[in-house]
């Protein structure tokens, strides 16, 4: 290319550089970036929290309060979106936000509590009461009241209450 | 927080990370981005920084020389933690070769008694140039921080309630028919 051309060419380029903190820069389709919750949907089952492959979600279950609690710490957060295709619920879902610098690591923290249902036998907070009503609308009619015991009671009872009951 | 009104100069030190971040960081300096035109530049010592900008979860093996180049820097300083793994270890965070990121860093420098720097977050794996360009301005004082810390209690709805009551009536009146059985044993 002689010089005049390529002299030419940059001047029809013009400016390159993107005035980015004063203007918005939308990012490409499917861009994958901070993860959301939607309480409404979320039951609290915490498949999100087993998938994640830096830990990021984390769940604890806090006994005296009766409260599930479901963090995700973006800090830590690899932008995978394994929890959105692991979602039952589709409740996990990724936006467009990339803009999350902060000053303080408690600011990069979002966390979800679900009160807990307690078991009906020990009085133990076993899971949350939006996974059980989930998990019992998919049992059978006579025997979803087992949703209501927690796993423990459940295996120490039910092969007497079965033989009772006669199902 | 940060940073005098001056160009900020940044020394860029990676402390194990994947290069990445690293890569990331020169699409900064390239034409599209080309962070100069806010007076930052890349200097080749850490006397000569304002930031230091730390990518990866900091090594076992690297960790005394961060202290070293953190010592090296005039005060007042800042620490810029690019990518998940520097903002808090990330798939790394529980490794024995790894400390843990920056926030654990800052732990060791609390029982150590050095003075703690002021630290931006910039998460992401990698994070856009976009991403790094709005922790720079945060740094120093141009833009306000988006993110906050975000609580959400998820309350059933009242159909869920409904059905919580139905089952617990039943429980109770199954229990009650096979309260004899076990009681007897």
């Amino acid at each position: 290319m002689a010089r005049g051309g390529l002299l030419a060419k940059l001047v029809s380029i013009g400016i390159a550089t993107r005035r980015y903190p004063y203007e918005r820069v939308e990012p490409p389709e499917g861009f994958r970036g901070k993860i959301v919750v939607d309480p409404q949907k979320c039951v609290g089952c915490g498949a999100c929290a087993r998938v994640c492959p830096a830990r990021a979600i984390s769940i604890e279950d806090d006994e005296e309060r009766g409260i599930r609690r479901i963090a995700i710490f973006y800090g830590r957060c690899i932008f995978c979106a394994r929890c959105v295709d692991v979602c039952p619920l589709n409740a996990v879902s990724t936006t467009k936000e990339f803009e999350l610098a902060s000053n303080e690591s408690n600011d990069l923290l979002y966390v979800v509590e679900h009160p807990m249902a307690r078991c009906i036998l020990c009085g133990k907070p076993f899971a949350p009461q939006k996974l059980v009503a989930y998990v019992a609308r998919s049992m059978k009619e006579e025997t979803r009241w087992l949703a209501m015991v927690c796993p423990e009671c459940r295996s120490r009872i039910v092969a007497k209450v079965k033989s009772f009951v006669g199902w | 927080m940060v940073v005098s009104r001056r160009s900020i100069w940044v020394f860029h030190l990676n402390t194990g990370g994947c290069n990445a971040c690293d890569i990331e960081v020169l699409d900064l300096l390239a034409p599209v981005h080309d962070v100069e035109r806010f007076g930052i530049k890349l200097v080749a010592s850490p006397r000569h920084a304002d930031v230091l900008l730390v990518t990866g979860p900091i090594n076992v093996n690297v960790f005394d020389y961060v202290l070293r180049t953190l010592e090296a820097v005039p005060d007042p300083k800042t620490i810029v933690a690019i990518g998940s793994c520097a903002c808090g270890g990330g798939v790394w965070f529980d490794s024995y070769a790894t400390i843990g990121g920056v926030p654990k860093l800052l732990e060791i420098l609390e029982e150590r008694g050095i003075p703690k720097p002021s630290v931006v977050y910039v998460p992401g794996c990698p994070p856009k140039p976009e991403a790094m360009i709005f922790g720079l301005a945060v740094a120093a004082n141009m833009i306000e921080k988006k993110q906050r810390f975000e609580y959400v209690v998820a309350e059933p709805s009242t159909e869920d309630r409904e059905l919580l009551e139905v089952l617990r009536n039943e429980a109770l009146r199954n229990l009650g028919a096979a309260s004899k059985l076990l009681r007897g044993g």
